[in-house]
């Protein structure tokens, strides 16, 4: 459940996934010799895949995207492996991409409430007779033929 | 919204113009009722005296339902010729002005007052 309790929105796919993703992220710490090692049963391949696919998942939200990054720098800490740091690396460019994704969704999204809010104010501006020089057009073509109607009618 | 339903609801309706000039100028500058209230008015400039006398015209002729109250009363259209009239005599000269109303004959206006004035009479 995310932190502060459910979200709403209600559940859907994607968030099911995401939950069931990040469950097999949990990377157990214990200490043996003095030195800090990932529990017996958690293995590289399992927290690796683990990472790669949460890091696919399109529009990734910000929350995700740091947690990813944690997760990535921890797993760091201890796959020291040359194979596993690139493969580590690697992971991590894929959730450099998806941060630059969200940051151009998040972007548009705020470029689109800009442009929207020009257009709903403009209308009232656009109808107030102080700018002569941008007059509201009248419903004159409307009008014209409303008047045909009626005479038509009339006859 | 039909056009007449559009310069009712701008007379009479829920979202009227308490000023008929500014009513006038919400008519004739195509302002959707619901934004009326949006309005910075400062007078009708003189480009909209054509529009002003084709308003007079559909208005003033037209026995369409959608511009009478539920009783039948044509309060909207007489408030909305009336406007109009007044802004076609700041706007053009008095001769001109003699000519459009001679020559655009309008109907009678079932007028709600001339009720009220009738039954004061009877009583």
């Amino acid at each position: 459940m995310p932190r502060g309790g459910p979200r709403g929105g209600g559940i859907n796919l994607r968030s099911l996934a995401i939950q069931q993703i990040k469950s097999r992220l949990q990377i157990d710490v214990v200490t043996a010799n003095g030195l800090k090692v990932v529990a017996p049963g958690q293995n590289f391949e399992d927290i690796s895949s683990a990472l790669a696919q949460l890091a696919v998942v399109k529009k990734l939200g910000i929350p995700n995207i740091r947690y990813l990054r944690k997760k990535i720098l921890v797993a760091h800490e201890f796959f020291k492996k040359p194979n596993q740091q690139l493969h580590l690396n690697q992971i991590s460019s894929l959730v450099d991409h998806a941060e630059q994704v969200c940051l151009d969704r998040v972007e548009r999204r705020k470029e689109k409430r800009m442009l929207q809010k020009i257009v709903d104010t403009k209308k009232p501006v656009q109808a107030s007779a102080s700018a002569p020089a941008a007059l509201p057009s009248s419903p004159m073509e409307l009008w014209k033929q409303m008047l045909k109607d009626q005479q038509e009618k009339k006859q | 919204m039909t056009e007449f339903q559009r310069l009712h609801e701008l007379a009479v309706g829920q979202h009227w113009v308490n000023d008929p000039q500014e009513l006038l100028y919400c008519c004739l500058a195509n302002v959707d009722p619901t934004r009326s209230h949006l309005i910075k008015f400062e007078g009708i400039p003189p480009s909209y005296v054509e529009a002003a006398k084709l308003l007079y015209q559909v208005v003033g002729q037209s026995e369409d339902e959608e511009l009478k109250s539920p009783e039948g009363y044509d309060m909207a259209a007489e408030i909305i010729c009336g406007a109009c009239l007044t802004y076609l005599q700041k706007e053009i000269s008095p001769e001109e002005f003699e000519s459009f109303k001679a020559n655009t004959p309008i109907r009678k206006f079932k007028s709600v007052m001339e009720d009220v004035f009738s039954m004061l009479k009877e009583a």
